[in-house]
């Protein structure tokens, strides 16, 4: 009697976990066999580090790795070519206008990395690594972020020790709407406005108002009345039009110092990772990039040794935005 | 990074721009139509010939003529096509199921395309019986049809600082709406004997990215599917080919594509797509974790910055509105900027956690309107405004952005994206 109540329990607690009353079940499937899961079973819980294999790597042995295997996508130092990711780095700035998440800023959790690495990277061929790479290229991204030191080993004790600096930055719940942030909202259905309706943010405007703000588009302020209109029949542009003759002026002065065949910059002998900007067909080739470099990640000109002014970039964007003709 | 997604737009902006004023009325394409010999009273060429058998086609295509219908992305966005995102075209979508072919992509790890007869779903962990599945193994269990929405939690996070993208299809386009079909997550786990202390489920994928999330036990055992078909057929690869998860109304990397293996056990594991990924930073520099659940949202596709007004006069105003948290209760429409609103009609049947289409007449006279739409879910949450959500969530934010937009009609007609106090 005892004996068949507690087994009436347990089955009742196991259809409660699944979340269904039957009880049936239909036996198709083969059991999964230890292997069979060992070779798949590649989790490691990013908190406790369970799941963590044998095996260790140094700091050193991870530069190797890294600077094989990563730094080409992933910057020598972390610091990510292009737009991949930023690995390294970023550390003080999660309350800053523009914030850099990174390892070493914002991931709460050391095997995490260990984890992911093995799984997904590098990123074109995952799961290349020996289990020593893993460790030895976290040991290393972990010391580019000043986390553990030169001298560190990481192995399945050690990395599930190593505390993250923003270890404390998550708040963990089941967000619903009632704990979300963004719950003032009332439906009003008549006169809900004080004023008179006003534009704050203007994609059309972006390229056209040059007392622009840095982040580009808030501050316009147009009333609803006033605001301009295209005439009835034609399409306003989207973006006003740039001469190339403009285009070439600012690349000239700003650029082509170095980016020529030979450049007339003390110090440069040849054109920088053989961008060569002194043509206008090389320019209008080269507009992607020119993009990326001057208006967007705005690295170029390097250290701005040559003083080009947020105009002069935002210029370079209107023309590009325009099919860089 | 946020940098390049700006400057990308007002690319996108300007060349769609162009491209569509080129369409309406007084085009060359209507020019040639008056000349082309099969406008009334003439007979049209297609009725004085045969056309093409009915094997010409056996596996259908769109016509010809809907060839700028499709998928795009945004090649600035990110670094390389493989792990990127490409959008649905909701601008030339009617109803609400998303054809197979237009549904938004977001792959980690690049599309994988797996060999239905290869693959298998191991579960094991915290069950009495580890198993390994077969895909005619998972077709024998008992299947379900169910219709829901899917949003990637980043759909209109380019537009946080502001308005940036031109066109519904880049400011909304993360989002589909598919019938899927499979068995329950749940017979599995009643199949497997899923322990009673299992607290989590870890998902993984079998793509390059091996893609893993923790999902909750009660969700799991709530109404999650484990999903072959999609709209009736096969899934398409990009869509997760041959089996992948159905996480009904959350976050769509939660529904993990090319689904291998399910583990039960006690803990979250905390992986790197629900930490450095899919968590949101707030103003004080502390970031939520598992905001899973897509809150109400809404968006008028036409008129959009792709579809302009053709005229003065009747415009039926249509759009979408779902909510990860059940059904859409009401929709309202604002053509002054959030002044004054009136509610939309909504196309029945409206289903829980799914796209729900809805209609409201309007006569344009021609001057300039600031359109809007606002969404109450069933459960009473009402989608917020810009302003209500920047103050809250900060400048950091990347996903989860379900404000209320605004399309600012011009007196010309076109359409343009913009945000209002
Ligand atoms: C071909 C380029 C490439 C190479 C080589 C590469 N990665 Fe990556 N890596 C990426 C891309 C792309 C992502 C983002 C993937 C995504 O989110 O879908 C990424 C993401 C990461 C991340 C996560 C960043 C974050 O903050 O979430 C880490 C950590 C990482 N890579 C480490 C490595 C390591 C270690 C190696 C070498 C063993 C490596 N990568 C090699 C392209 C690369
Ligand atoms: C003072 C010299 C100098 C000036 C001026 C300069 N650059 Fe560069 N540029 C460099 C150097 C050095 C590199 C190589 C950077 C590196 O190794 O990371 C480079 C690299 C580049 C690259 C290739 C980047 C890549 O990763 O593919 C582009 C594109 C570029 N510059 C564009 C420009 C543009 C556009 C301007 C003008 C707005 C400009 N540069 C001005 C020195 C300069």
């Amino acid at each position: 009697m005892l004996k068949s109540i507690s087994v009436l329990a347990v089955a009742l607690a196991g259809a409660l976990a699944a979340g269904t009353a039957t009880a049936q079940t239909y036996g198709f499937g083969q059991p999964a066999t230890p292997a069979a899961i060992a070779g798949w079973n590649i989790d490691v819980n990013g908190l406790s580090g369970a799941g963590l294999p044998a095996g260790r790597g140094t700091v050193a042995e991870g530069q190797k790795v890294y600077e094989e295997r990563c730094a080409s996508c992933h910057g020598v130092f972390g610091e990510g070519a292009g737009r991949y990711p930023v690995l390294a780095g970023g550390q003080g700035t999660l309350t800053a206008d523009r914030s850099v998440q990174t390892v070493g800023s914002y991931w709460p959790y050391a095997p995490t990395l260990f984890d992911y690495v093995r799984r997904a990277m590098p990123f074109p061929a995952p799961q290349t690594l020996s289990d020593d790479q893993v460790y030895a290229v976290v040991a290393f991204i972990l010391n580019l972020n000043n986390i553990v030191p030169a001298n560190a080993v990481m192995d399945a004790k050690t990395l599930a020790a190593v505390k993250m600096p923003n270890r404390d930055g998550f708040l963990t719940s089941t967000w619903t709407h009632d704990t979300r942030p963004d719950l003032h909202s009332t439906a009003c259905m008549k006169n809900c406005k004080s004023g008179p309706v006003q534009v704050i943010s203007d994609l059309v405007s972006l390229h056209v108002t040059p007392e622009q703000t840095e982040s580009g588009n808030v501050g316009s302020q147009v009333e609803f009345k006033e605001a301009p209109a295209g005439p009835a029949t034609a399409a306003r542009p989207a973006v006003p039009s740039v001469t190339f003759a403009q285009v070439q002026k600012i690349i000239a002065q700003r650029c082509a110092v170095c980016h020529a065949q030979k450049p007339t910059q003390p110090g440069f002998s040849a054109a920088p990772m053989g961008v060569m900007l002194d043509t206008p067909q090389r320019i209008k080739a080269a507009a992607k990039k020119i993009g990326e470099q001057a208006v967007e990640s705005q690295a170029m000109p390097i250290g701005n040794v040559t003083n080009m002014t947020q105009a002069e970039r935002k210029l370079l964007g209107a023309w590009i935005a325009g099919g860089a003709k | 990074m946020k940098n390049n997604r700006r400057h990308f737009l007002q690319s996108a902006a300007a060349v769609t721009g162009g491209a569509l004023l080129a369409g309406i009325a007084g085009s060359k394409e209507a020019q040639a139509a008056v000349q082309s010999g099969n406008l009334p009273p003439d007979v049209p060429s297609w009725m004085k010939k045969l056309g093409t058998g009915v094997e010409a086609a056996p596996y259908g295509e769109p016509v010809k003529y809907e060839r700028d219908v499709i998928r795009r992305n945004v090649p600035f966005l990110t670094a390389t096509t493989e792990s990127s995102v490409s959008f649905t075209p909701l601008q030339d979508l009617d109803g609400v199921i998303t054809p197979n072919g237009l549904c938004f992509v977001r792959d980690h790890g690049g599309t994988p395309v797996v060999d239905p007869v290869q693959h298998r779903l191991m579960i094991h962990g915290l069950v009495e019986r580890p198993m390994v599945y077969s895909m005619v193994d998972l077709m024998r269990f008992p299947t379900e049809s169910r219709i829901y929405f899917t949003e990637c939690a980043a759909n209109g996070g380019m537009d946080w600082r502001g308005a940036q993208m031109q066109g519904v299809q880049f400011s909304h386009g993360m989002v589909h709406c598919c019938e899927w079909t499979g068995v329950k997550l749940s017979t599995l786990m009643n199949e497997t004997g899923v322990s009673p202390k299992a607290k989590w489920m870890l998902a993984e994928g079998a793509d390059a990215a091996a893609m893993t999330r923790s999902i909750p036990i009660e969700k799991a055992a709530d109404d999650v599917l484990v999903a072959w078909s999609q709209n009736g057929e096969r899934l398409r690869a990009e869509n997760g080919y041959p089996l992948r998860l159905v996480v009904p109304g959350w976050q769509a990397n939660t529904s993990v594509k090319w689904l291998r293996r399910l583990k039960f056990g006690e803990e979250p594991w905390e992986t790197r797509e629900e930490t450095s990924k899919y968590t949101e930073l707030m103003a004080d520099g502390k970031a939520l974790q598992f905001t899973w659940a897509m809150l109400a949202k809404s968006v008028i596709t036409r008129p959009c910055p792709e579809k302009p007004l053709a005229g003065k006069g009747f415009c039926e105003v249509s759009g979408l509105a779902w909510s990860g948290l059940g059904k859409v209760k009401r929709v309202d429409v604002s053509f002054d900027g959030g002044a004054n609103w009136a509610p939309a009609s909504l196309q029945e049947p409206v289903l829980t956690k799914s796209l729900t289409r809805f209609r409201i007449p309007w006569e344009w006279n021609g001057q300039l309107a600031y359109l809007q739409s606002r969404v109450i879910d069933e459960t009473g949450y009402i989608q917020p405004t810009i302003v209500e959500m920047r103050k809250a969530w900060g400048s950091n934010a990347v996903y989860h952005k379900n404000a209320i937009y605004t399309w600012r009609v011009n007196q010309n007609g076109t359409v343009d994206s913009v945000e209002v106090n």
